[in-house]
């Protein structure tokens, strides 16, 4: 247990949610799709079965799987408390921003060293996107 | 044992139906003389095996189900992590192939081990000064004698701090230089406002460049290096070009010798299985023993099969310099070759050594995966080791060493048992037979896991049987561990594989020629009238201490300043 949700694999754990989302087995395209999890010992057993890793924070015992249709705006609210945690790290005096590790691997170049007020900017634009972000 | 990604040529066009054994193997061979029926996958149609490894690859995937069971723990207590980089270290001292078999589909077109002087530090050293004079120093002696006197010590580099860019930060990293004013069409060069980026690593094998904890080993040996060659300088001052490579290829031997003897009495008796180690390495090294030919190469029953044992060993996390883990995927960034724009190497990685090898009987903070069939997710990502064939295999390395063992030419193992005991009745006494001990087992450990709605790929009917009957090289190394100690040290036919490819290196290249020997299981001071022969006062070895294991080493290198320079 930690203080983050870590998953293992971005890449695996992406193929998994495209195949609750579609239907379709992006893991093994042979296999019949995994089935939307409806509880949080559903969703490790299926992630283990693949061979995925997934550790939860403390205190996270709940689950919740949206799926929406594109005809609804759907606006995703972080917990405050998240929030807030996130914003005391980044005004520490060497905060790095903790971008998720995939973005620098796929683009090949590591994320530049900020000051603490593009950090808060760069913090709030990411909230913003994967609030209203669906896909792409 | 070649490089991540670009040592590979592409898929030739006429696929191999069948494979037969190759009298030809380039610098390697089998262990025992093979004959078609007793290869790995005989009468099988390769690229049907290919297939069925991606199947198996699947299920060591799904051992993440059975990672939770009680009392079953991942760490090694019998072997501290940083064990896993120097044995990838040792694998690029013994091997060094253009291609990867796996990539080729068996093709040899280009397959060769140029390692030729096994177990020699050529890892390090390459060709020396003049054939790989970008891992040596540009020495002002260098520079004052018009390029005469060869340049001797070797390159460390500075690490970065990435929050404070401007902050001068010790050479704690191997040295990496960019080119500049090149046609390279991956460098911007703009007049006015060129990319420099270090795309290229001062080492003498790229490989110990493909991520940031093999190239800390590296530094160590380059680290250690310049200290022996300063005592040598100190002692027998190098005052002609002559003096000059006397001292640098004494350092080599000493280096060497010490190197060899922690592989003997520390590496080998960590990893192998104490009876197969009694065997052949005491009271001292039982070359006699060998039952392959030394002179004929590295057997790829090990290149191909037993020393990938390594690739289970790798950890999700690291705890490098204090208790915050870093993931490992992290040090995969630091490469000159591969991602340039990362390196030099950044200060959270300037490794805490205590941190990766018991040290003064305090137990290290990461230790190693058990040797199981069951890999960290590093090893096991699409990102980092994508498929190398998208219409026969999975992501990840277990599968690409899986591939391998289909292409390589190498032993069936149950004949491979056989083989060995009927060769050698001694070595029956902790060989096992395949079916008495293993194949029962085997076939429940296969069948484990198995759910007809499961999401990833499954066994396909016949397919357990046909690994039983058969079990690739390297994924039963894995298991035979696991089944015999539980995977804290390899097993008795990996141990035996690893001890004939270790001696027979050391038997195939000796430290010395001619009236000048030296022997690693001797003490260094014993030894130093070889050494007078070439005109080195014994003043050099006055401060070298008699090592064991690397723990001593780096005993050794803390108390000489050796781990912290400016």
């Amino acid at each position: 247990m930690g203080t983050s949700l870590e998953i293992s694999d971005d890449v695996l754990w992406g193929k998994l949610v495209k195949s609750w989302a579609t239907g379709n087995n992006y893991i093994a395209p042979t296999r019949p799709a995994p089935p939307i999890p409806r509880t949080r010992d559903e969703l490790l057993a299926q992630a283990a079965e693949i061979g995925l890793t997934i550790t939860f924070p403390d205190g996270m015992v709940g689950l919740e799987i949206i799926q929406y249709s594109g005809e609804t705006a759907v606006i995703k609210l972080p917990p405050k408390s998240m929030i807030e945690e996130t914003e005391a790290l980044l005004r520490g005096a060497d905060a790095l921003y903790p971008m998720p590790q995939f973005y620098e691997d796929f683009f090949a170049a590591p994320l530049p060293a900020m000051d603490e007020a593009r950090r808060l900017e760069l913090h709030a634009a990411r909230i913003g996107d994967y609030s209203v972000r669906n896909c792409g | 044992m070649h490089g991540i990604s670009l040592s590979t040529i592409p898929e030739l066009v006429d696929g191999v139906t069948r494979l037969a054994v190759d009298a030809d193997l380039s610098g390697t061979q089998n262990l025992l003389a093979l004959t078609d029926d007793s290869m790995f996958g005989a009468g099988k149609e390769p690229a049907e095996l290919r297939k069925l490894m991606r199947r198996l690859a699947a299920r060591i995937s799904r051992e993440t189900l059975r990672s939770d069971r009680p009392g079953r723990s991942e760490d090694n207590p019998n072997i501290p992590s940083g064990y896993t980089y120097l044995l990838q270290f040792i694998a690029h001292d013994m091997v060094n192939t253009s291609i990867s078999l796996a990539a080729t589909a068996g093709r040899r077109f280009g397959f060769q081990n140029a390692r030729q002087q096994p177990l020699t530090l050529d890892t390090i050293y390459g060709g020396g000064p003049d054939v790989s004079p970008q891992v040596y120093e540009y020495s002002a002696q260098c520079v004052h004698s018009r390029g005469l006197m060869p340049r001797t010590k070797m390159r460390c580099g500075r690490a970065q701090d990435r929050v404070h860019p401007d902050e001068k930060m010790p050479f704690a990293d191997i040295g990496r230089a960019m080119p500049v004013e090149v046609q390279d069409s991956g460098l911007d060069s703009s007049p006015g406002n060129p990319e420099c980026l270090r795309t290229e690593a001062l080492v003498a094998d790229a490989r110990n460049d493909d991520h940031a904890l093999i190239a800390q080993v590296t530094l160590l040996f380059h680290r250690m290096h310049n200290f022996i060659l300063d005592q040598l300088n100190s002692a027998t001052p190098a005052k002609t070009a002559s003096d000059a490579y006397r001292n640098l290829i004494c350092a080599r031997f000493i280096l060497t010798l010490l190197y060899r003897r922690i592989i003997v009495k520390d590496v080998m008796y960590r990893l192998l299985d104490p009876s197969v180690y009694r065997y052949y390495f005491l009271p001292d090294i039982n070359s006699g023993k060998l039952v392959c030919d030394p002179d004929a190469g590295v057997p790829v029953e090990f290149s191909h099969g037993a020393f990938r044992c390594g690739h289970a060993m790798t950890r999700n996390s690291y705890r490098v310099r204090d208790d915050t883990p870093i993931p490992a995927t992290r040090a995969m960034q630091f490469s000159s070759r591969r991602a340039p724009q990362f390196v030099p190497l950044s200060k959270e990685w300037i490794v805490k050594w205590e941190q990766f090898f018991e040290i003064n009987g305090k137990k290290p903070a990461n230790l190693s995966r058990r040797l199981r069939p069951d890999f960290s997710s590093l090893a096991r990502s699409e990102f980092y080791f994508p498929p190398l064939l998208l219409s026969s295999d999975g992501p990840g390395l277990p599968n690409r060493d899986l591939v391998s063992a289909v292409y390589a030419r190498i032993w069936s193992v149950p004949k491979l048992i056989d083989a060995l005991r009927a060769k050698n009745p001694e070595l029956a006494n902790f060989l096992p037979t395949y079916q008495r001990e293993y194949a029962a087992k085997l076939t429940a450990w296969l069948n484990e896991t198995a759910d007809p709605k499961g999401g990833s790929e499954q066994f396909e009917a016949g397919d357990i049987a046909a690994i039983v009957d058969d079990p690739p090289l390297p994924f039963f190394v894995l298991f035979e561990a696991d089944i015999k100690h539980d995977g804290q040290r390899l097993g008795p036919l990996g141990s035996i594989i690893i001890a004939e490819a270790i001696i027979g290196a050391m038997v195939k290249s000796p430290l010395g020629k001619g009236p000048f020997v030296l022997d690693p299981m001797r003490l260094l001071k014993d030894q130093t009238g070889e050494f007078r022969k070439l005109g080195v006062d014994e003043k050099a070895f006055s401060v070298i201490s008699e090592m064991q294991s690397f723990e001593d080493l780096l005993v050794f290198m803390n108390a000489h300043g050796l781990l912290h320079q400016g």
